[in-house]
């Protein structure tokens, strides 16, 4: 239940998006922190820049890339990663994330988070780039799981045990999106509980959580509405496995107002301490372990 | 990894393409890649949905990211287009320019010469003008806010003495650009904005955009006003700069018309003393 490479919890915090930058300016509501959408303050230097500098002054902040590419096969874009690495130093980012997926291939990009075949090729592949950003941004990365609406026939292992063992050889964190998890395993048939159970609960560094879509013949994963009860159950039964980890709520089509967004993020405290108040048995086993 | 990036290609290749999944498949920048029968063995079947039914959740997905990163930066191209037109269009342009950038900032940076040349959008040349001055006001939105702050000009005096203003020089704001156009887009793009139908007619008409405090600004100007802009932003002297509005308007700008210009450029912040 320790912590991974020292990166602290970070409680209950809400994505930064554009229609809230004014209410969060004035108001500066309660909220432990806030992820940024990397690409949205790369190349700019206007407003939404202005804004990014104000909220790391006041609160903590993650980064939350979906350009890296990490499973893709053109060569890795240093000059982009060199801007990240920029943009996280000068907010003090806690951590820089991303999807572990392609985006594009021959010099595109298709702004989706694409599937992987699991395979060991692609572990090898994918493990040699994550090591490689970490060298550049000079951080351990930490990758999300993405939702997917296909899988391969070439796949030799399941995306759980492809992750298990991608954190292992990368060396790196996990941004546990549990309402992913769900999407994907009523789109492909397998029991979310087990995935959770495959993960090394000591590499997960973050949770994310957010509503999804259902479109009859399949989930969408929309960041729309609600999160489903089922979703809780499995954030219920992942953060009873790893402690508490800094949750971020999720938020991007029909958003409503922060106070509401905010309301549904500390939901989470149901299942997790709050900040500041860690549960006793945790507290004792980290003493335990040095 | 070979095999990897051949799978990627092929992926990449089915979801961007136009057509049904299907055509998709079968098209030669697929198959270059993956046969058809290959296809529809590389992805599994779930129990609601056949491989290329999944497939096509993502090619579903595609243009309608592009066109919602295209119209946040072209929203009056999108208002006067309408929802139809406008999609087409976004199939068309991407088709020719795909994103190649880790921002969604750059894939509209040829969206005003791809209108003029393709001229399949119409009136093209009021497009053409429409997407000039969108594209404007997202740069300045985008511009270091250091550089626009350094320049924040003071206001230069409104009454300058006789004896000196031809020689004074002034700066401009650096995140000032200075356009002409054939139509007014300006007038239209607010109608844009207001749900109302706008002029298309040719119409000539000058147009400064800028930024202050992380606001972009619009100004309609005269002609005169903007060929005084101009040759001012080029560092020259005031009275060479009216010597030349002179000149370029084919009849003297009164005295008048000078200070009423340069009322406009510093109450709008684009003009200060060097």
């Amino acid at each position: 239940m320790g912590d991974r490479f020292g990166l602290p919890d970070l409680g209950v915090g809400v994505g930064l998006r554009t229609v809230h930058f004014g209410h969060i300016l004035s108001k500066k509501p309660d909220v432990d922190f806030f992820e940024a959408i990397t690409e949205n303050f790369l190349d700019t230097g206007g407003r939404p820049r202005h804004i990014l500098d104000r909220v790391a002054e006041r609160y903590p902040v993650v980064l939350h890339g979906v350009s890296m590419s990490i499973g893709g096969t053109d060569p890795i874009d240093l000059g982009y990663l060199k801007k990240v690495k920029a943009l996280a130093m000068r907010v003090k980012a806690k951590w820089v994330s991303d999807h572990l997926c392609f985006t594009g291939v021959s010099g595109r990009n298709t702004h989706d988070l694409l599937p992987l075949p699991y395979t060991e090729e692609t572990l090898r592949h994918v493990t040699a780039r994550v090591r490689r950003v970490s060298e550049v941004l000079e951080q351990p990365l930490v990758l999300e799981n993405p939702s997917s609406y296909l899988e391969f026939r070439s796949s030799t292992m399941s995306e759980a045990a492809f992750f298990a063992r991608l954190l292992k050889d990368a060396d790196c964190g996990m941004l546990l999106d549990v309402n992913n998890v769900y999407v994907s395993s009523v789109n492909h048939g397998f029991d979310p509980v087990a995935y959770l159970d495959v993960l090394p609960a000591d590499r997960v560094v973050q949770y994310h959580l957010a509503g999804h879509t259902d479109k009859g013949t399949h989930l969408l994963d929309t960041h729309s509405a609600r999160m489903k009860k089922e979703v809780w159950a499995l954030y219920a039964h992942a953060i009873a496995r790893t402690g508490p980890r800094a949750t971020l709520y999720e938020w991007d089509e029909d958003i409503p107002s922060f106070a509401t967004v905010h309301r549904e993020a500390k939901k989470a405290l149901k299942y997790r301490p709050p900040l500041g108040r860690q549960h006793p048995i945790e507290a004792t086993r980290r003493t335990a372990h040095g | 990894m070979a095999e990897l990036a051949r799978l990627e290609r092929w992926m990449q290749a089915v979801i961007v393409h136009p057509g049904s999944v299907e055509a998709a498949v079968r098209a030669r920048s697929a198959t270059r890649h993956m046969r058809v029968s290959g296809a529809r063995r590389a992805i599994l079947p779930s129990k609601t949905m056949t491989p290329l039914e999944r497939l096509a959740v993502y090619q579903d997905m595609y243009p309608l990211r592009m066109r919602d990163a295209l119209s946040a930066d072209y929203p009056g191209l999108a208002a006067f287009l309408g929802h139809a037109h406008f999609f087409d269009f976004v199939l068309a342009y991407v088709a020719v320019h795909p994103s190649r950038s880790y921002t969604f900032a750059r894939l509209g940076d040829h969206v005003p010469v791809f209108l003029r040349k393709t001229r399949r959008f119409v009136p093209a040349a009021f497009l053409f003008d429409l997407a000039r001055l969108e594209q404007a006001i997202s740069q300045v939105f985008e511009l270091d806010e250091k550089d626009a702050r350094s320049a924040t000009p003071a206001a230069p005096p409104l009454h300058l003495a006789a004896t000196d203003w031809a020689s004074r020089r002034f700066a401009v704001s650096p995140t000032l650009r200075l356009l002409s156009f054939r139509h007014g887009v300006g007038p239209a793009l607010d109608a844009l904005k207001a749900g109302d139908r706008p002029n298309t007619r040719p119409r000539a008409s000058w147009v400064a955009v800028h930024r202050r405090r992380y606001s972009v600004y619009r100004v309609d100007l005269q002609r005169a006003e903007f060929h005084l802009l101009e040759t001012l932003a080029k560092g020259w002297t005031l009275g060479a700069a009216v010597r030349d509005a002179d000149r370029r308007n084919g009849k003297p700008l009164s005295p008048a018309a000078v200070t009423r210009a340069f009322r406009t450029f510093t109450a709008k912040g684009l003009l200060g003393e060097t």
